[in-house]
């Protein structure tokens, strides 16, 4: 590589299209459009919305976007990660390196985290506290649900402190902070389930499930054919940046450019935080296509860039001044790497005259009963129902060479369900996550994995399966399959935790970098616990809270959102 | 047309009509069908119908997302024109052989012939190729189109994974969902 001579200059350099990112690059831009932001991404643009794209996913399975996830082939992911685990920790399908980042495959799943879920170290002894409350997250949680387009219930029980915070005076929640939408509601296969809930004290609820409202249910959610669900990608393409590469799914002179000074460049891996001490210059990348090596110059450097990559390529930017990588003068960088157990029971039953099969790609049945503070010593409980249950391929049937008859006869024989479970667990200071030896295809580092649960996190585990075996025989089923799920990088997150102190983290309140002026990381990575549900909603809402301070603009106040419905997208 | 479905298992053990090494699609710029291979194509697709007995109308329905299909199939890349074109030669070979009732059996639900095209890596042959890149993707298309709703009798599914129904923003419940039956038990 060759390095380019005339360096790139911005205000704000986001590393990352994300959803990090890209909510952060609004919140910038809403105050003033003239705001100058670069956007740079290691992977690709895959067209969005695409019928060719879609119908290839019908008939294959294989979404457009699949080339930017960790490759499936167990010899590349072993040349890519090098992991270190006893509980045999996942590295496929975990994220997607690509223009949008990893929201071109998630689901969707909206869930807040609770009150107590800040403050995990103060009721446990174990894991850490955020620096912050709740009520901090309050307001921007709010703001984000309304921009994810989040459906949801309101009258579940575990909806009410959000009223309560909010407005002590009014009640229910509903009245103050409503869902944007309305939740999906329940399948008939569903039934079953939530009658076992019943029977067993779990109060069932909605998966709040982020759907804008034309969405048509055609099932396709990881690669939707008219875009009815939040993708950074999509939101990204609505800004219209100047492409700064000539991979791109939408060409520039195609937009009107109402953020004149936005910019997107794909396919540069950033490969240095240039620091002059304390401050960040800006950020050297690999230009890929052009083999080449460019720096961009900015007054503002967001690392934002997931719980893999964020605390890697502080590590790598190592100066006379951080020997160790940018934040690491306590070796904390890469630590403390959380994930979700992920429990599972399935059952089946002979007899389906109802001829249930799953309808919807997403599941609309889940429980909080066990995600509350007295659960949280060994670990909160999300339940929520297989969506791939029940489930039978009428065209792997008749490709097969069934006959009508004979798939009308398999359908009616016996159904399997399945409820599955997110255990919490507690960041440890010897999980981690650092560099590997060598680079991936996409011209990253390879990834070290160190993750080791501890015998009494597996026998936590195993005891909380009983809870979901249960479940199963309460709706007469027969258990077929019980087991905790490798844990993965789906939901990662405390590579580079929030901390008050920088002996114990990485990022301060604000997500600055400790010890660094003008340097921040926005990720999964910063959150220091990572609770029993999906971490999504909650990094908006940080990135949204993230771009006001870095405009020095007050919180929003809550009595001031009384209103968000114009700001739902379609 | 008579239901093809046969209570004669002995089906699909001759040789293929047609062999010939492949691997992958048949490479080819993209491009349009002529009108009338696009209505031979079609006349595979009503088989799918035909033989399953699970749509209505004799496929109308499905008419437009198929077209769909095979038109971007076509135009784009990577192009089907020639997997296109290889499969209706495949097809009218095996009718003159067999005459169309047989022929459809064997292309269609021939236990055999699946067997051997599971997967992309068995296609080499024009006959597996016709099978697995344009009969079965058929058949995918033609479930999603709507086939789905053929199985089932009375409590068929109101959805089905990449089914796309109705206008934007109705109010149609899209899934059969949940309503407590009075005596406790689900509906």
């Amino acid at each position: 590589m060759r390095p380019t001579v005339k360096p790139i200059k911005t205000r704000f350099l986001l590393i990352g299209s994300g959803i990090a990112a890209v909510t952060l690059a609004e919140r910038l831009l809403r105050k003033d459009p003239h705001t100058e932001i670069i956007l740079l991404e290691a992977g690709k643009t895959y067209l969005s919305k695409d019928r060719r794209k879609w119908w290839d996913y019908v008939i294959t399975g294989k979404a457009a976007y699949a080339e930017g996830e960790d490759d499936p082939d167990p010899k590349v992911l072993k040349r890519d990660f090098d992991v270190d685990s006893n509980a045999k920790w996942d590295c496929n399908n975990n994220r997607v390196l690509a223009h949008g980042g990893s929201t071109l495959h998630w689901g969707g799943w909206s869930l807040r985290l609770k009150p107590e879920d800040f403050h995990l170290f103060e009721n446990t002894g174990r894991g850490a506290n955020w620096p912050f409350g709740y009520e901090t997250l309050n307001a921007y949680y709010y703001l984000a649900e309304h921009r994810l387009a989040v459906c949801g219930d309101v009258s579940e029980s575990w909806n009410h402190f959000r009223t309560a915070l909010l407005n002590p005076d009014k009640s229910p929640r509903r009245a103050a902070q409503p869902y944007p939408l309305p939740p999906f509601a329940w399948t008939a296969a569903d039934g079953e389930m939530i009658e076992a809930f019943r029977k067993l004290g779990i109060e069932p609820g909605r998966l709040p499930i982020a759907r804008y409202r034309k969405c048509m249910a055609t099932g396709t959610c990881k690669y939707c054919p008219i875009g009815a669900r939040y993708t950074a990608q999509d939101a990204l393409d609505e800004l219209c940046p100047h492409l700064l590469s000539n991979n791109s799914a939408k060409p520039a002179e195609e937009c009107a450019h109402p953020y004149p000074n936005l910019y997107l460049l794909t396919e540069s891996p950033a490969i240095r935080i240039v620091m002059d001490k304390r401050r960040a210059i800006g950020v050297d990348y690999l230009d890929a296509q052009h083999q080449i090596t460019g720096r961009i110059e900015a007054d503002t450097v967001v690392v934002c860039a997931g719980a893999y990559e964020s605390p890697k390529l502080l590590l790598q930017s190592t100066s006379d001044f951080w020997p160790d990588g940018v934040g690491n003068q306590h070796a904390q960088v890469g630590h403390y790497l959380v994930s979700h157990s992920i429990l599972r029971a399935a059952g089946e039953t002979l007899g389906n005259e109802e001829c249930w099969i799953q309808e919807y790609d997403f599941p609309t049945l889940m429980s909080r009963t066990y995600d509350t503070p007295e659960y949280q010593r060994h670990g909160k409980l999300f339940l929520f129902k297989n969506r791939k249950y029940p489930h039978l391929s009428f065209p792997d049937a008749m490709i097969g060479g069934s006959a009508k008859h004979r798939i009308e006869k398999d359908l009616r024989e016996k159904r399997k369900m399945e409820v599955q479970a997110f255990l919490e667990e507690k960041g440890k200071y010897e999980n981690y996550v650092g560099l590997g030896t060598g680079r991936t295809s996409k011209l990253l580092p390879n990834t070290k994995i160190v993750f080791h649960r501890t015998d009494a996190e597996t026998a936590d585990a195993l005891s909380r399966l009983e809870l979901l075996k249960r479940i199963i025989l309460e709706m007469k089923y027969k258990i077929l399959e019980c087991e905790v799920d490798r844990p993965g990088g789906h939901h990662a997150t405390g590579t580079c935790r929030m901390s008050v102190l920088p002996e114990t983290g990485v990022v301060d309140a604000d997500l600055r970098v400790h010890g660094a002026d003008n340097l921040f990381v926005c990720s999964n990575a910063v959150m220091p616990t990572g609770a029993a549900v999906n971490p999504t909603l909650t990094l908006a809402a940080l990135s949204l809270r993230l771009g006001d301070y870095l405009l020095g603009q007050p919180p929003p106040k809550l009595e001031e959102l009384n209103d968000l419905s114009a700001e739902v997208p379609q | 047309m008579a239901n093809a479905f046969p209570d004669d298992p002995a089906l699909g053990h001759e040789k293929p009509p047609a062999e010939k090494p492949l691997s992958g699609l048949y490479l080819s710029e993209p491009g349009n069908l002529e009108p009338a291979e696009l209505e031979s194509l079609w006349e595979v697709f009503l088989q799918i119908g035909r033989t399953w007995s699970n749509v209505v109308n004799d496929s109308a329905g499905q008419r437009s997302s198929w077209l769909e299909f095979v038109q971007l199939r076509c135009l784009q890349e990577p192009s089907y024109l020639k997997t296109y074109r290889n499969a209706l030669s495949v097809v009218r070979e095996t009718v003159d052989q067999k005459g169309l009732v047989d022929a459809y059996r064997f292309l269609l639900v021939n236990p055999e012939l699946s067997k051997e095209t599971k997967e992309a890596k068995d296609i080499d042959t024009a006959l597996k190729h016709a099978k697995f890149y344009v009969i079965n993707e058929f058949i995918r298309v033609q479930i999603v189109a709507g086939g789905f709703r053929g199985f089932g009798g009375r409590n068929h599914a109101y959805n089905y994974n990449g089914f796309l129904r109705g206008t934007r923003y109705n109010r149609v419940q899209r899934v059969r969902t949940y309503r407590p039956a009075k005596d406790g038990r689900t509906k």
